[in-house]
């Protein structure tokens, strides 16, 4: 017996062992088809990565430019002074406000310091009669001779607006102060005192400015000014009439998304589906799916309510396409005895094929179940490895995606109101399809015959909620629509479109 | 330097040319090997192609080490053994075990040309032509089949007697039992 089944093998080897057949050439095609696919897919995938580190790059140097760049201060233009050590007294802290941006303020009696001619006499009492909530402003005093500057004290009032200084409260015929000194120590943070005022941060603007350190009780000195770091501006807007707003803003958005399609084509029954009952539309068998979106974004705002937008996004849309059976050929019988079951199956889309570890998987469409079940029965009944299932298949489309959208802010406040548009170019990284039953999913191929590449147009609106200066929380639904049909070489065209509700944050410098 | 050398070279850079030419060295012995695994015609022609792509897409892991048509092979097996595992099975229901006397002698087995080989070999139950082709042509233990295809060696072990079997049956079947010869 062990010698006969050894024949049985030896026979075989032999015979088989180095048994060579000519295969068919669409092997060939299909191997050179697949490899020219990965080529195309490495360099786009290379061209994704540059465009991504481009904007890492972009985005990390903008931000380490920043950190170099010392905190803006205002310049107080006090005309000429004396060297600190000259000055023993009377010393003030200053910064330069934008002269429109001066608060209100009413005149009271002002103590004098010492100008650049009177440091010599030594006659300098200082400003000692500062209160909180008080300002100085250094003015010319004709009387006191060419040169001669003293302190003009004024009470500011709160704004009406927080963040805004009202210039018109003026007192009538009062001269505008050349500069505002504000009270405090220099080297602090922000801080509000009675008032309404804040400090801010000091920096020297020329050299020999005198700040005077004005703790209270203590003697004025002069003291080295430090930079320090930015706290908000005292004169911080977020509202209209600002001049200063950041120009860049990177940031990231994700959205939950359902994705459809819209179908037309020159020949009507086209529309309906092939093989089947010509009253069966494709609309009536292909439903939408729920999905994500999700990305990062640059944007630069040329002018203060407009800004472009680009970046880099991932998309998946699809669809389903419902009473689909599969059938997996693991016998003998051949595929021309059972016509309703295809290797391929066409839908709105394209060609749905099963490919990979399922390429042997057939698929029909089984409106008519009574055909099918007939020919998945002959299917079973010839070969004892087949099988049947019937459940739905699951399209997949997925997409990078680079926007160039345009924003405006029609409502520009804390919490603003933006309208957003544009078109964004849309390069096609996968296709899978799955099969699902009873909740479970599979996957067994992808839809061929898709463009590579597919152009959007996008519309918008949202809200945006500026936590701080340069933080900002976005909610923004948005509706893109593939101004091209996604299918090479079919008479229907297929427009997917998605709906999702974006929420993200940037952040502005 | 070997002309195969320089081949397998220009594949590594990615020309068509180099690829296009190792394909034709290789493709009709390996297409005879994906014959033994498949169903049928149509099934071997995806399992080369699937085999070639894997070969072209992992040829910087051939090490140089044994030949490069052995490496080839194991592609295509493995590539075979992962179609034949994402199938769905639906066993056979009655399997006949022949009798020792009715065993075939082997001057039947010489009438048969090797293609008629190939096709009985293809109408076994995929899991028992994948252990014979693996056992008896590849000449692989039944150790490294059992691991290969996920089950145990005894396993192994009894297909390969069914599949012995099954075959000497439809032998005996498509040339009329040893009487015709005596």
């Amino acid at each position: 017996m062990g010698g006969k089944k050894n024949i049985t093998d030896r026979v075989f080897r032999d015979s088989l062992g180095n048994y060579q057949e000519s295969p068919p050439e669409s092997v060939w095609a299909g191997i050179e088809g697949t490899l020219a696919n990965d080529r195309r897919k490495s360099r786009m995938a290379w061209i994704g990565r540059i465009a991504a580190a481009a904007v890492i790059l972009i985005a990390a140097g903008t931000i380490w430019i920043l950190f170099q760049r010392t905190p803006e201060t205002g310049v107080v233009s006090t005309g000429p002074l004396t060297e600190p050590a000259q000055q023993e007294s009377a010393q003030q802290e200053s910064a330069q406000p934008e002269p429109a941006d001066e608060a209100a303020n009413t005149e009271s009696p002002a103590p004098s310091v010492p100008g650049p001619g009177d440091a010599a006499s030594g006659d300098s009492p200082g400003v000692t009669d500062q209160e909180p909530g008080q300002i100085a402003s250094q003015e010319t005093d004709p009387s006191a001779g060419s040169g001669a500057q003293t302190l003009a004290m004024h009470t500011l009032e709160p704004a009406a607006e927080p963040g805004v200084l009202t210039p018109d409260a003026q007192p009538p015929g009062a001269e505008k102060p050349e500069g505002i000194i504000v009270t405090g120590q220099p080297g602090q943070d922000l801080q509000q005192i009675p008032g309404g005022l804040y400090t801010i941060p000091v920096s020297s603007p020329e050299p020999g400015l005198i700040i005077a350190d004005r703790s209270a009780g203590e003697d004025p000195e002069a003291t080295e000014l430090t930079e320090t770091g930015e706290g908000i501006d005292v004169f911080e807007e977020f509202g209209e009439g600002s001049e200063d707003y950041n120009r860049w803003a990177v940031g990231g958005q994700m959205a939950p998304l359902y994705s459809y399609r819209n179908i037309s084509s020159s020949q009507g029954n086209a529309l309906y589906t092939a093989q089947r009952q010509s009253s069966q539309s494709y609309n009536d068998i292909e439903n939408g799916i729920v999905s994500y979106s999700g990305g990062v974004n640059l944007n630069y705002s040329p002018v203060k309510r407009l800004s472009l937008q680009s970046g880099l996004y991932y998309s998946r849309l699809g669809m389903t396409v419902q009473n689909t059976w599969i059938a997996a050929s693991g016998g003998q019988y051949e595929r021309v005895n059972f016509p309703s079951l295809e290797v391929a199956m066409s839908n709105s889309s394209g060609d749905i094929q099963a490919g990979g570890e399922k390429s042997n998987t057939v698929l029909a469409n089984a409106w008519s179940t009574n055909e099918i079940l007939s020919d998945a029965s002959g299917a079973v009944a010839g070969d004892a490895t087949t099988e049947t299932k019937k459940g739905d298949l699951l399209q997949h489309f997925d997409y990078i995606e680079v926007p160039m959208i345009l924003r405006y802010k029609v409502v520009d406040r804390r919490l603003g109101f933006n309208l957003l548009g544009g078109i964004s170019t849309n390069f096609l990284v996968g296709s899978n399809v799955y099969f699902e039953e009873n909740g479970d999913k599979e996957l067994i191929g992808s839809t061929s015959d898709l463009k590579q590449v597919n152009y959007s147009s996008v519309l918008g609106m949202g809200l945006q909620y500026s936590i701080s200066r340069r933080l900002n929380l976005m909610m923004e639904p948005v509706f893109r629509y593939y101004l091209n049909s996604i299918n090479e070489g079919s008479i229907i065209d297929s427009h997917p479109y998605s709906l999702g509700f974006f929420t993200g944050i940037s952040y502005s410098f | 330097m070997d002309p195969l050398d320089n081949i397998i070279k220009g594949c590594l850079k990615g020309d068509r040319k180099s690829q296009e030419q190792l394909y034709r060295i290789f493709s009709k012995r390996m297409f005879g090997l994906c014959l033994q695994y498949a169903n049928n015609y149509d099934d071997a022609s995806d399992i080369l192609q699937d085999g070639f792509i894997k070969v072209f897409r992992k040829m910087e892991q051939y090490s140089g080490k044994g030949s490069f048509e052995g490496w080839v092979r194991r592609i295509m097996i493995n590539t075979a053994l992962e179609r034949y595992r994402s199938q769905f099975h639906l066993y056979p229901i009655t399997e006949n075990t022949l009798a020792g006397e009715d065993m075939v002698h082997e001057e039947v087995f010489e009438k048969l040309s090797a293609k008629d080989l190939m096709k009985l070999v293809q109408t076994l139950p995929p899991r028992y032509r994948m252990v014979f082709n693996m056992y008896a042509i590849e000449g692989y233990p039944h150790k490294e089949i059992a691991d290969m295809l996920g089950i145990t060696i005894g396993t192994s072990k009894s297909n390969l007697s069914r599949a012995r079997e099954i075959l000497q049956r439809k032998v005996k079947e498509y040339y009329h039992s040893n009487e015709n010869i005596s």
